[in-house]
C-alpha cells in the first residue's frame, strides 16, 4: 500500500468515525434514560417503543450505568439532556436531597390510586416494579432444601461455598436475620455500633466460604455451574431463568428484602408536561403488566394483575399489602451510612 | 574547530568560517525539523494523557468543596483552636452559609466530603439546610436542637480540617492514617480501613507472579535457546499466540477451565485423582495462573534473547576444563543472563501491579488490589479524592520499579519488542 | 563439531526439560483453544462435553444488535486508533531519529508515560478530563484514549526500523533534488515499512484488547467487544460470548500472521543486503 492510498483510507476512516460521533443530538420532545440491564431492555421494548409509536412523541431513548453520578454530571453541566430516568431507592432519596430530581406532583398522576403503598414515601419517584432479595438454590443439586437465612450459615448440613452480594447493603441485614434478629429490629440494630459489629461477626462465621457477586446474573451463574450450594439472589431472576433456561432453581422468601425501582423526573427538565404524560402512560395497568410479563417482576399497580401471564403469578413477589415475610430496604439508612459501612465492609473483606 | 579537506589539505580560514556557518545553520534547521516532527505527539500526549493524569492526581490533595459551599463558616473557624470552646460566630456563620444555599445541590458536595471524614455529617448538614427557612435567632440552640452532635468539637474540627485549599486527608486515608481532632496523625482503628493490606497484597500477588514466571519461564527459554531453529520457531509461535489474544478472552477461558464443573476438575476426577471437585475459581490460584499466562512472554522473550547470545562452546570449554555442569551453569551461564532476568522480572512485576480485569473477574475479595480499589472509588462508592490518593501510591511504586528497569537495562521501553 | 557424549544424567535432564516444554506449551495454548469447540456447541450452558455441533451462537452474535454493534465498534475504534497513532507516531519517530540535541532520553521517558502508568489510572484520568469537555461517551474520545496507549508503541517499532536506516540515502535523494515529502514516500517509507506495519498491528491490537479505557469512556452506543464480554462475563448461559471469543481469536491470529509475514520479508531483505555487501 503506498503512502498516498494509505493516507486516503485513513482520512476516510477518520472522517467516518468523526461522522458517527457528531450525529447531532435531536432536540427530542422527551428523553428517557433507563438502566443498562435486562430491566432496561424490557422497558425499552414494552414501554418506551410502544409509547413512541402510540403517542407520536419524538422520544429519545437512552441508557445509563453507575448510580447517580452520570445524572448528577448532566444536571451540573447545565442542560439536563434527560427528562426521566430510572432509579433505585437510595438514588431517588439522595438525588432528591441533592436536587438532582424534581419532586413529583402526585396530583398529576391519578393512576397512583391503584398503586400499592410500596414506595409511597418517596417524594421524587414513582415506583414501577418491585422484587426481593431471597435465598436461592438449585433444586437439582440439593437433597434437603434450605428455608431461611440461618440455613445459609449451616455448613454442617450444606457444606460448600455460598454466594452473597458484594456490598454491605442487604448483606448486613441478612447476617442479622440469620443471627436471629427479628425483621422489624434489623435497622434499629444496624444504627448502633454493636449491631454492625454483630453483623460482621456473623459474617465471619462463613467468610472463607463466601463467593461474592456484583450483578444478579453472576449469582444465577454461580448456582447453575455448581460453584455454590446456595446464595442470595433476586426472586424475579430465579423465576425467569427457570422458565427460559430450563434450570430448576428454588427459593425461600422468609425474611426477604424488598426492593423497588422508580421513575424520576430530572430537575431542570424542559419537558415537564410531556414527562407527566409519559408517566401516566407507563403507570397504566396493561403497560405495567407488559413489564411484569417480560421479566417475571412484580408491579405495584393492583389492577395490572388482570393482564399478567398466569404462568408468572406463582413466582411474583407477593403483594406487599399481604406480605408478611419481608422487610423493605431502608434507603434512608443506607444513604446516610453507606460511606462508613462500605469502607468497613471493604476492610473486612480484605482482612484474613 | 579545524576543517579538513578529504585530501587532508587545510582550508582557507574564510572558507572554513563560511562552511562552519553553513553547517551550524543546517544543524539548526535539522534540530528545528526534529522538534517540529516530535511536537504533534508531545502535544497530543500532554493534552490527552499527561495533563488529565496530573489533574486527576491533584484531586488527591485538593480540598475545595467545603470552602466553596460554606465560606463564612471556614472563615469563622480559621482561628479556632481545638482546646477552645466552639465559637458562637461559627454557628452563626454556618447558619448564614446554609441560608444562602437555596438548593440542596449547593451543599451536596461539601456534605459528601465531610461525611468521608466524619460519618453522619452529611445527614446533619443536609437536614440543617432543609430546615433553615429564615435565620434562627439563636443559631447554636437551633443546630444543637437538630442534633446533639453539633455540640461536639469533633464535628467542627472535621469542618475546619476540610477547609482547604490543600489537604493530606486522602493520602493519609490511603495509608490507613488520619488526623485526630487535635490535628495529630494517628492510625485508623483496626477493622475500619485496610488499604495498607490492599497495597501489600497487590505487591504480594505481583511478586508471586514474577517468581512463578522465573521458575517456569527460565527452563522454557532455555529449551528454546538450545533446541533446533525450526522447533524454536514453533515454540515462539505458541508463546506469542496467547500474547496476541485479547486478555478478556483468556480470562473467560480460565473462568471456564477452573470451575467446579470445568475441564480441570472433570479431568482430575475422571483420572481418579479427586473425589470432590476443588474450588479453583475466585481465589488466589485462579488469579496467579491467569496472570502467569498473560505475562509469561515478558519473561521468556528477554531471557531467550540473552541466552541466544551465549555460545554453547563456552559451556563445553568449561566442561573440558573439568567443571561439573552445575558449576559451569552457575559460574558461566547464570552471570551472563542476569540482564535478561532482571528485565523480564521487572516487566512482569510492573505489569502485574496494574491489572484490573483479572482480579475483578477471577479473584475473590483478597485478590482485589489497588487498581480494583481505584475503580471502585471512582464508580461504585464515589470518593474521587481517595481514588486519586490510591492512584498516587500505585504510580509511585510503578515509577520506582521503572526507574530500576531503566538503570539496569539501559533502555526506556517498558515492553518486549517480540522481535 | 562434536562435543563430549552426554552422560545418562544429562540425557535424563534433557528429557525432563522436553516433557516440561510440551506441558508448558499446552498450558499456553490449551485455554485459548478450549473456547473454540464451546462456540460450536449446541447446548446453552458453558461446559464440556460438547453435545451437538451448531452455528447458533455465531448466528446469535450477528443477529443480536448489542453484540454485532460491539463488534463493529471494536473495528471502527481500532481502525481510527491505528490511523491516528501511525500519523503522530511515525512522525515523532522520525523526529526522534533526527534528534541531535540533548534530552532525547528524557523525551522518550515522557513519550513512554502511557505504557508505564497502569491503564486503570490512565483511563480514570481521561474519563474525568473528557467528561469535562463532553468527549466521554463518544467515538472521538475513545479513539483519542486508545491512541494515547498505542502511539508510544508505534514510536518504539518505527524507531527500531529507523535504527537500521541509512541516513545517507536521504542526503542522496536531496542532492538529486527530491522534495522532502517525495523522499519520505519513495525512500524512507518503503525501508521502514516493516516497523510501520508492526506499529500498526500493535496499535490495532491494543485498541482491540482494551477493556479498562472503554469501560469508562464508551457509552452504550460505543461499547466495544471486550467490554461487552466483560459485562456479560457473569451470565455464561449465553454462549454468544464463546462465539465472540472465537472471533477475537481469529483476529489475533490474523494480526500475528501479518506481523510474521512482514518480519520474514524484512529478514530476507536484510540478509539480501548483507549478502550484497559481502
Amino acid at each position: 500500500m503506498s503512502a498516498i492510498t494509505f493516507g486516503r483510507t485513513g482520512l476516510a476512516l477518520l472522517a467516518a468515525v468523526s461522522l458517527l460521533a457528531t450525529v447531532p443530538v435531536r432536540a427530542a420532545d422527551l428523553a428517557v434514560s433507563v438502566f443498562i440491564s435486562p430491566i432496561g431492555e424490557v422497558l425499552k421494548k414494552d414501554v418506551l417503543e410502544p409509547y413512541r409509536k402510540q403517542s407520536g412523541v419524538d422520544l429519545r431513548i437512552d441508557s445509563r450505568d453507575w448510580g447517580l453520578g452520570s445524572v448528577r454530571a448532566k444536571v451540573e453541566a447545565g442542560g439536563a439532556d434527560w427528562d426521566i430516568v430510572t432509579n433505585e431507592e437510595t438514588e431517588v432519596l439522595q438525588g432528591c436531597d441533592e436536587g438532582v430530581f424534581a419532586e413529583i406532583d402526585k396530583s398529576r398522576l391519578p393512576g397512583l390510586a391503584d398503586f400499592d403503598k410500596i414506595g409511597e414515601s418517596y417524594k421524587c419517584g414513582v415506583p414501577f416494579i418491585f422484587y426481593s432479595s431471597v435465598l436461592a438454590y438449585d433444586k437439582k443439586k440439593l437433597k434437603e432444601l434450605p428455608s431461611s437465612w440461618a440455613d445459609l450459615w449451616d455448613r454442617a448440613k450444606w457444606p460448600g461455598r455460598r454466594a452473597m452480594r458484594k456490598s454491605p447493603v442487604q448483606t448486613l441485614e441478612v447476617a442479622l436475620m440469620a443471627d436471629g434478629v427479628a425483621r422489624g429490629d434489623v435497622y434499629k440494630l444496624l444504627a448502633t455500633k454493636a449491631g454492625v459489629d454483630r453483623a460482621f461477626r456473623k459474617l465471619d462465621e462463613i467468610k472463607p466460604d463466601i463467593v461474592w457477586w456484583v450483578n444478579a446474573g453472576q449469582s444465577r451463574q454461580l448456582l447453575a455451574s455448581g460453584e455454590v450450594v446456595m446464595g442470595m439472589s433476586y426472586d424475579n431472576g430465579i423465576a425467569f431463568f427457570n422458565k427460559t433456561q430450563g434450570t430448576d432453581f428454588g427459593m425461600s422468601r422468609k425474611d426477604a428484602i424488598l426492593l423497588t425501582d422508580f421513575w424520576s423526573i430530572v430537575r431542570g427538565s424542559r419537558h415537564v408536561d410531556s414527562a407527566y404524560k409519559f408517566l401516566n402512560y407507563a403507570m397504566r395497568p396493561e403497560v405495567q403488566a407488559a413489564v411484569t410479563n417480560g421479566l417475571a417482576i412484580s408491579t405495584p399497580n393492583r389492577k395490572a394483575m388482570a393482564f399478567v401471564n398466569p404462568d408468572w403469578k406463582p413466582f411474583l413477589t407477593p403483594n406487599p399489602d399481604v406480605l408478611q415475610d419481608a422487610i423493605p430496604l431502608d434507603a434512608e439508612f443506607w444513604v446516610n451510612n453507606a460511606d462508613e459501612l462500605t469502607r468497613r465492609f471493604d476492610a473486612w473483606l480484605a482482612a484474613r | 574547530m579545524t576543517a579538513v579537506h578529504a585530501d587532508g589539505a587545510l582550508l582557507q580560514p574564510a572558507e572554513a568560517k563560511r562552511l562552519a556557518r553553513r553547517l551550524a545553520r543546517s544543524e539548526r534547521s535539522a534540530r528545528l525539523s526534529a522538534l517540529l516532527l516530535v511536537t504533534p505527539l508531545l502535544l497530543f500526549l500532554l493534552m490527552v494523557f499527561i495533563g488529565p493524569l496530573l489533574m486527576m492526581l491533584s484531586r488527591g490533595v485538593r480540598d475545595a468543596e467545603v470552602a466553596q459551599a460554606l465560606p463564612a463558616t471556614v472563615l469563622a473557624l480559621r482561628n479556632w483552636r481545638h482546646d477552645a470552646p466552639i465559637p458562637d460566630a461559627a454557628f452563626r456563620a454556618l447558619a448564614d452559609d446554609l441560608a444562602k444555599a437555596h438548593t440542596p445541590a449547593a451543599v451536596a458536595d461539601a456534605a459528601a466530603r465531610l461525611n468521608y471524614a466524619l460519618p453522619g455529617l452529611r445527614a446533619m448538614l443536609m437536614s440543617a439546610r432543609a430546615r433553615m427557612r429564615n435565620l434562627p435567632v439563636d443559631p447554636r440552640a437551633f443546630f444543637v436542637g437538630l442534633s446533639p452532635r453539633w455540640d461536639d468539637k469533633e464535628t467542627w474540627s472535621a469542618i475546619r480540617q476540610a477547609s482547604g485549599p490543600l489537604t493530606d486527608f486522602y493520602l493519609l486515608s490511603a495509608l490507613d492514617l488520619r488526623r485526630s481532632s487535635t490535628g495529630a496523625i494517628e492510625a485508623v482503628p483496626a477493622g475500619e480501613s485496610a488499604f495498607v493490606q490492599a497495597i501489600l497484597r497487590t505487591f504480594g500477588i505481583s511478586f508471586g507472579v514474577t517468581a512463578l514466571a522465573i521458575l517456569l519461564g527460565f527452563p522454557f527459554a532455555y529449551l528454546m535457546a538450545t533446541t533446533g531453529r525450526r522447533m524454536a520457531g514453533v515454540m515462539m509461535l505458541i508463546l506469542l499466540l496467547p500474547f496476541w489474544t485479547a486478555v478478556m478472552v483468556r480470562v473467560l477461558a480460565w473462568s471456564m477451565l477452573l470451575g467446579r464443573e470445568g475441564i480441570v476438575n472433570d479431568g482430575l476426577r475422571s483420572l481418579g485423582l479427586l473425589s470432590q471437585p476443588l474450588d479453583l475459581l475466585y481465589n488466589r490460584t485462579a488469579v496467579l495462573v491467569s496472570l502467569l499466562h498473560i505475562f509469561i512472554p515478558y519473561m521468556v522473550l528477554p531471557l531467550y534473547s540473552v541466552m541466544k547470545t551465549i555460545p554453547t562452546s563456552q559451556m563445553r570449554a568449561a566442561a573440558s576444563l573439568g567443571a561439573p555442569p552445575a558449576m559451569a551453569f552457575r559460574r558461566i551461564f547464570l552471570p551472563q543472563i542476569v540482564p535478561g532476568l532482571a528485565a523480564g522480572s521487572l516487566l512482569v512485576f510492573i505489569h502485574s501491579l496494574g491489572v484490573f480485569v483479572v482480579p475483578a473477574v477471577l479473584g475473590g475479595p483478597r485478590e482485589q488490589g489497588l487498581p480494583v480499589l481505584v475503580v471502585n472509588y471512582v464508580t461504585k462508592t464515589p470518593n474521587w479524592g481517595l481514588a486519586a490518593a490510591l492512584s498516587m501510591v500505585l504510580l509511585v511504586s510503578v515509577y520506582l520499579l521503572y526507574w530500576l528497569f531503566v538503570k539496569l537495562t539501559k533502555t526506556v521501553t517498558p515492553s518486549v519488542s517480540a522481535r | 563439531m562434536t562435543g563430549f557424549p552426554p552422560t545418562p544424567a544429562q540425557k535424563a535432564g534433557r528429557l525432563l526439560l522436553v516433557v516440561f516444554g510440551v506441558l508448558f506449551c499446552l498450558f499456553l495454548i490449551g485455554p485459548i483453544l478450549a473456547f473454540v469447540p464451546m462456540a460450536f456447541n449446541d447446548v446453552a450452558v458453558l461446559h464440556y462435553p460438547i453435545q451437538h455441533f451448531s452455528l447458533r451462537w455465531f448466528r446469535a452474535l450477528f443477529a443480536s444488535s448489542d453484540w454485532s454493534r460491539a463488534l463493529l465498534n471494536s473495528f471502527l475504534v481500532a481502525a481510527g486508533t491505528t490511523f491516528l497513532a501511525l500519523l503522530i507516531g511515525v512522525t515523532a519517530a522520525i523526529g526522534l531519529w533526527r534528534w541531535r540535541s540533548a534530552g532525547k532520553d528524557a523525551l522518550m521517558v515522557l513519550i513512554m508515560t502511557p505504557m508505564i502508568v497502569p491503564s486503570v489510572i490512565g483511563a480514570t484520568s481521561m474519563y474525568f478530563a473528557f467528561a469535562r469537555v463532553g468527549l466521554d461517551y463518544s467515538y472521538v474520545g475513545l479513539v483519542l484514549a486508545h491512541c494515547a496507549f498505542a502511539a508510544p508503541i508505534v514510536v518504539v517499532t518505527v524507531s527500531a526500523a529507523l535504527q537500521r536506516f541509512d541516513g545517507n540515502l536521504l542526503r542522496a535523494a536531496a542532492s538529486l533534488g527530491a522534495p522532502p515529502l517525495l523522499t519520505f514516500r519513495r525512500v524512507t517509507l518503503p525501508l521502514i515499512l516493516p516497523g510501520v506495519v508492526s506499529g500498526a498491528v500493535f496499535a490495532f491490537a491494543i485498541s482491540f484488547d482494551d477493556v479498562v479505557a472503554a469501560l469508562f469512556l464508551a457509552g452504550p452506543d460505543q461499547r466495544t467487544l471486550p467490554v461487552q464480554m466483560y459485562m456479560r462475563s457473569g451470565d455464561l448461559f449465553d454462549l454468544v460470548i464463546a462465539a465472540a471469543a472465537t472471533v477475537m481469536l481469529v483476529i489475533a491470529i490474523s494480526l500475528m500472521a501479518v506481523l510474521l509475514f512482514v518480519r520474514r520479508g524484512d529478514r530476507l531483505r536484510q540478509t539480501g543486503a548483507q549478502g550484497a555487501a559481502h
